[in-house]
């Protein structure tokens, strides 16, 4: 280290004794913008967009998928938090304050620095991954839109199949395969059921072969 | 964040009595920015400053042979990124528990305005500096 940086060193050191307090206020400002955007951010991801997006999966891949956001959202948030604590740091033991304590403790910042970034960028970029991930799974494993299935008992037998409309004449079902159901009118128009024919009729989660 | 003078911060040390024939301080020597090298700790203290806030250095400069006294305040370098991971394995420790004395590079700070010296020279001395000896 050559005397002119020494020199260099001890009037950085000399000068900080009166930028003490401004510092610790552009501090506290970053920290208040950084907790702040944050907090927004939950709250939209909390508030606004809830959880109804998964209630179409099925339970595994909703579980699967529940397991994927929770993990995104941490590693999203440790990122965050990474990256502002990299960029405005955070209160720490007071040093004398001399030329080469300076010295060595800006060398040993620059080193955290570095550090805590690249951990941000690690932790920003799997959470990306997982929430990518997340969505992958909700579009290839969200079921369609639930049949409203019913089984009609009927003097002649059973019919399954989703209902299609109902009056005080008939009751139209179709099967669940789109086609015919036993009835002899079947197919894309369904199967039409008379209601003086009907014994009973009741919801069903699905159908024989369906 | 405020503390206390570092609990580990070097114990005070009494400078050693002048030599009978101690040169007097050349008020005429021309400033100048000297690096005098490694100086004998003989004759050079530190101790905290009254209010705790500072540690104070004070001895005999090697160059114009003033009495010089430095203050180096307890401070905030900046914004720190020590986080707990750091605390707890006790990586890039603070400075604080540095001993000024042996630690630093000391400038002449007697005081005189020596010839030459500089309209915004931070040290007012004579311009030179030193280490002190382990």
């Amino acid at each position: 280290m050559s005397a002119r940086s020494d020199r260099r060193w001890a009037e950085l050191a000399r000068e900080l004794e009166f930028t003490r307090l401004p510092e610790l206020r552009r501090q506290a400002e970053g920290w208040r913008n950084g907790l702040a955007g944050l907090t927004a951010l939950l709250a939209v991801l909390g508030l606004l967009k809830g959880r109804d997006s998964l209630d179409d999966l099925p339970a595994w891949a909703r579980t699967t998928a529940t397991g994927l956001l929770v993990s995104a959202f941490l590693l999203l948030l440790a990122g965050s938090l990474l990256a502002v604590r990299a960029a405005h740091g955070v209160p720490g033991p007071e040093i004398v304050l001399g030329g080469q304590a300076l010295r060595r403790w800006t060398e040993a910042e620059a080193t955290r620095v570095t550090r805590a970034l690249a951990r941000a960028a690690v932790c920003c970029g799997l959470g990306l991954l997982l929430v990518v991930g997340a969505l992958a799974l909700a579009w290839s494993a969200t079921e369609p839109a639930a049949k409203h299935l019913v089984r009609l008992r009927t003097v002649t037998g059973e019919v399954c199949g989703e209902l299609l409309s109902a009056d005080p004449q008939r009751i139209v079902v179709r099967g669940t395969d789109g086609g015919a159901d036993g009835g002899a009118d079947g197919g894309a128009a369904g199967t039409a059921v008379p209601q003086a024919s009907l014994v009973s009729m009741e919801p069903v989660a699905s159908c024989p072969g369906g | 964040m405020t503390s206390p003078l570092p609990s580990a911060s070097p114990p005070p040390t009494q400078p050693s009595p002048p030599a009978p024939s101690a040169p007097a301080h050349e008020h005429a020597l021309a400033y100048a920015e000297d690096d005098l090298g490694e100086t004998p700790a003989a004759g050079f203290s530190q101790q905290p400053s009254p209010d705790g806030r500072a540690v104070v250095v004070e001895g005999t400069c090697p160059r114009c042979h003033g009495h010089t006294v430095t203050r180096f305040p307890l401070g905030l370098p900046g914004t720190g990124t020590k986080g707990l991971f750091d605390v707890l394995t006790g990586r890039g420790a603070a400075a604080a528990d540095e001993d000024p004395l042996a630690g630093e590079v000391h400038f002449c700070e007697c005081g005189h305005a020596h010839p030459q010296l500089p309209a915004d020279a931070v040290f007012v001395g004579c311009g030179a500096s030193w280490r002190i000896k382990p």
